[in-house]
């Protein structure tokens, strides 16, 4: 049967709320607002908390089928479906997660072509990317947490950054509250999915977090977390710029760092940049580790040997897309796919794996 | 362990392979105010102030001006870089200055590529100049005895008491929103000093031709936001003038029926104190009130025929129609755009004299 990771390559259960937390905030948060205002308007509040809530029940039912098998998604596929077909939906799963470090990857390295360096050569820069995440992950999972930790400590001082555009703040932009229809709150909704992916990486190292049942309520803490950073970004951005304005700032909250005033930097976004790097790398590993593992476990390969392969075809993919359009047909792709794996697969895994529970229960 | 070495050593070596241009300091000439005029035949004539670090010991910045006539904007700074001896890098950009007859036919392509500039601020000011913006650029490049930019300090330090808030991001955020017009400071060059001469008022990105004067900035001010100073000289009767130093000034919109025919009261409170009383008396309570009384009137006149010209201007620089928006369900603005013409706008002013000096 599967061999479970030891103790010592274990992580601390509350570790789950740096894991969940940090791979939602990434280079969504630098320009998610416009995307979500494009419905609902001022309005898109109200959708990231439908969005986030949805989030905690997925979380929440992952739990109830990953607490009863006790191992990963690609254990749970293969006990209800089968050797073939089970692995042919844990194959998805790792395709799904490559493409979601894709989309990371080449979002960011489209901010630094336009904000920092316009004549930067692509390919060398995924290169050295590619060099930094491939040290990280085949440290192991314990380093993949840790860096995931380090992240959100070292981005988690940019919040404090809103308070420069907060001095422009209109809040009449939000009212009157809720002026939209119950259908625009729940496009607006879908949209933001793509802001929460990542958390179903859940599925994949949940047998590498400690007492996993003290995990499950870390986790869902560390989503709550993330809604509200959301909200706060959104509240921001909503007072900052108007309706028709924000329509037109593909990262609304980057450009909020121009006004940044600060008496040492005369202009803070190239430092916010940079910063945000350590947002990056960690979900770039958190994603290519969980995509390793996946083929180490369906394909009994070394992780190394998966890692390595995995990471020349992100960074070829990267350099595949290289016009704002691709990059956003891309980011809107994966969003739709993210949007049905999380909020239509994962439910429906849960209740058949419920239903199939039951009934092998009984003819026992 | 070697292997690893040999890994960081590599990607040092990569990094330099970026092909990542550097900007040196003393290698480029930072762009500090930047002025647009029309020129014959669909031209444009740009110029703009450089500071040049000189070497040596004393750290001056001697200032530059270079000028440029081409059709596009961005096409300026590339001819502007044919006589200048290093390039020209835009990041300390400050103020943006627009004559006046350009401001005329509309200015939002000459801002819109700040906007889009990644390498550009967001906190810089735009101005209208009366007359030609290349006279505040040699006036502002001759001026070196105190350092800093003179533009962008003069409009920064009105921005307390006499001018709007007016940078490129309100800008931008008065003439993308819906029902609101931007305004921007009028600047003219008087006796070789740059002054500012009133508030230039927009319909959309154009400049209508009108401006509030310097004085009613104050009253301006007061409709649009709260605010903590500035001092304005009312007239209480013949010869007879009160200066009012502005303590706290608080402003309230209230609107009824905003889709149907709307009602606009503007409730505006203003804590004063005297700084000067020429010819008036001040010792009794009785006759304190009857000054603010008086001082209300005259700024009730004055704020009415402000907002009266907004209106048969068919301007809304006080986001009239977004404040009724942000109040109603459902806001038709196009309803709202017929209506705004013909809108009754009542303005009250509450004057309160708390303080008189150390004198009575």
């Amino acid at each position: 049967m599967d061999n479970l990771p030891k103790k010592n390559r274990k992580v601390s259960s509350f570790f789950a709320m740096f894991l969940v937390h940090k791979m939602q905030i990434g280079v969504g948060l630098l320009g998610f607002e416009r995307v979500i205002a494009k419905n609902a308007g001022y309005d898109a509040w109200v959708s990231i908390l439908i969005t986030g809530f949805c989030v905690n029940i997925v979380i929440w039912m992952s739990f109830r089928m990953l607490h009863k098998d006790g191992n990963d998604l690609i254990s749970i596929h293969k006990h209800l479906f089968g050797k073939w077909v089970g692995g042919g939906l844990s194959l998805y799963f790792i395709v799904y997660f490559v493409f979601l470090t894709i989309t990371i990857l080449r979002t960011y390295t489209e901010v630094i072509q336009i904000w920092l360096f316009p004549g930067i050569n692509v390919p060398v820069l995924l290169i050295i990317f590619g060099l930094l995440v491939y040290s990280c992950v085949a440290g192991g999972f314990r380093i993949v947490a840790g860096i995931a930790f380090i992240g959100l400590l070292i981005g988690m001082p940019l919040l404090l950054l809103k308070y420069f555009p907060l001095q422009y703040a209109n809040f009449s932009n939000l009212s009157p509250v809720l002026d939209h229809s119950v259908k625009d709150l729940l496009l607006s909704a879908k949209a933001v999915t793509l802001n929460f992916l990542g958390f179903e990486l859940l599925l994949m190292y949940y047998p590498f977090l400690d007492e996993p049942r003290k995990a499950e309520k870390w986790a869902q803490i560390g989503t709550i977390f993330t809604t509200a950073v959301y909200l706060f970004s959104a509240f921001v951005s909503f007072a900052y710029y108007t309706q028709e304005e924000l329509a037109h700032s593909i990262w609304a909250t980057l450009t909020m760092w121009k006004i940044v005033d600060l008496p040492f930097v005369e202009r803070f976004e190239y430092v916010g940049v940079s910063i945000w790097l350590f947002e990056i790398i960690p979900n770039v590993c958190l994603g290519v580790w969980a995509a390793s593992r996946g083929v180490k476990r369906l394909f009994a390969v070394n992780q190394r040997k998966s890692l390595l392969f995995l990471l020349f075809i992100i960074i070829l993919s990267c350099m595949l897309f290289q016009t704002r359009q691709g990059i956003d047909q891309l980011n809107t792709i994966v969003s739709q796919v993210g949007f049905w794996t999380v909020f239509i697969y994962i439910p429906a895994l849960f209740v058949y794996y419920m239903i199939v529970d039951k009934v092998r229960k009984r003819s026992k | 362990m070697m292997g690893k070495m040999l890994l960081v050593l590599l990607s040092f070596v990569m990094l330099t392979g970026c092909g990542v241009q550097d900007h040196i300091l003393e290698d480029v000439l930072l762009a500090e105010v930047v002025g647009y005029d029309t020129a014959e035949a669909d031209k444009i004539k740009g110029s703009t102030v450089v500071s040049v670090s000189q070497s040596g010991e004393k750290s001056s910045m001697g200032k530059e001006v270079y000028t440029a006539v081409t059709h596009t904007d961005k096409n300026v700074r590339q001819q502007i870089e044919s006589e200048a001896p290093r390039s020209l890098v835009g990041g300390r950009l400050s103020a943006i200055l627009y004559g006046e007859k350009l401001a005329r036919k509309g200015i939002y392509d000459y801002v819109d590529t700040y906007r889009r500039d990644p390498a550009v601020g967001r906190d810089l000011y735009l101005a209208v100049v009366s007359g030609k913006a290349e006279d505040i650029i040699n006036v502002e490049s001759k001026m070196l005895k105190t350092p800093g930019v003179k533009t962008e300090e003069i409009i920064d330090h009105n921005s307390k008491t006499h001018l709007p808030e007016t940078s490129l991001h309100s800008f931008l955020y008065y003439y993308s929103g819906k029902n609101m017009d931007p305004v921007l400071p009028l600047l003219e060059v008087e006796q070789n000093h740059i002054k500012i001469k009133g508030i230039a008022l927009f319909k959309d990105d154009t400049y209508i031709g009108k401006y509030i004067k310097y004085e009613d900035g104050f009253l301006f001010k007061v409709l649009l936001e709260n605010f903590k100073k500035g001092v304005y000289e009312a007239r209480i009767k013949e010869h007879s003038y009160i200066a009012i130093d502005n303590i706290s000034s608080r402003v309230k919109y209230e609107i009824k029926d905003g889709n149907g025919s709307p009602e606009i009261s503007i409730k505006a409170k203003i804590k004063g104190g005297v700084l000067e009383a020429r010819n008036i008396e001040l010792k009794s309570q009785s006759a304190v009130t009857a000054i603010e009384k008086k001082s209300e009137k005259t700024l009730e006149k004055k704020l009415d025929r402000m907002v009266k010209m907004f209106q048969d201007n068919n301007i809304d620089p006080l986001a009239l129609g977004d404040r009724v928006r942000s109040q109603t369900r459902n806001f038709d603005s196009k309803h709202w755009e017929d209506v705004y013409r013909t809108v009754p706008i009542k303005v009250d002013v509450d004057v309160e004299l708390v303080q008189q000096g150390i004198t009575d």
